[in-house]
């Protein structure tokens, strides 16, 4: 997560601990959910801009996905379908 | 003073909240826009469900079990579609370059290229129905 992000949710975190001293309980979950988010969407929007630069640089050299990174996308599916199950 | 105390915080909440999102589908965006053809789009949803399941094992650590449990049935729904797309995305590929390389394979580019947009608005729905899931929004 960028330091940016990082900073927002960290300062969200903060807000949420600050409504809780308040006694505002149902504001300090409200809180901590939209950190919860903000987190979430953080990972897996600097995950797929990995993506983007690897496509990106694919492209550059004339090339696409080739077999193996298709191969290892599915493995990793599968192996992310084990790892949900044993939760 | 609870309600002058709401009010900024609520101000507060929705400035972070508005320059964060300004940002945030950023990296997500980018690869979807980098994507030429039905092939690569068809991968780059693939790493989109990966990276959504990854992030509902994060989350799956520290949830409900009635939020483990809608995880466990949206993924085992969406899951064979997801793999079915990318191995069709593949077949769609090979097919491609047979028919560069001079094969007479038009037809069966046609229906594999017919079967891949099926599977991609399939897989797009089910990649929303995990993402529900991991929200704690029933599908």
């Amino acid at each position: 997560m960028s330091i940016m992000k990082s900073t927002y949710v960290a300062v969200l975190r903060g807000l949420g601990l600050a409504a809780a001293g308040y006694g505002q309980s149902d504001m300090a979950r409200y809180i901590d959910r939209v950190a919860d988010g903000l987190e979430s969407t953080s990972n897996v929007n600097e995950y797929m801009q990995g993506i983007a630069n690897n496509l990106e640089a694919l492209h550059a050299a004339g090339n696409t996905f080739n077999a193996a990174h298709v191969n290892q996308l599915i493995a990793d599916i599968d192996s992310n379908d084990d790892v949900i199950e044993a939760m | 003073m609870n309600r002058m105390y709401r009010r900024h915080l609520g101000a507060i909440l929705l400035t972070f909240f508005l320059a964060f999102m300004l940002g945030a589908c950023a990296g997500t965006k980018s690869a979807y826009e980098e994507a030429t053809g039905i092939y690569e789009n068809a991968i780059i949803l693939g790493h989109h469900y990966k990276a959504m399941q990854q992030e509902a094992i994060l989350l799956g650590t520290t949830g409900s079990l009635a939020e483990k449990t809608a995880i466990k049935e949206a993924n085992r729904r969406a899951s064979p579609i997801i793999k079915a797309m990318i191995r069709t995305a593949a077949e769609y590929n090979d097919i491609k370059l047979q028919i560069e390389a001079g094969e007479d394979l038009d037809e069966k580019l046609r229906t594999t290229s017919a079967d891949l947009s099926s599977l991609i608005a399939r897989a797009s729905y089910a990649l929303t129905s995990l993402f529900n899931a991991i929200r704690g929004v029933s599908s």
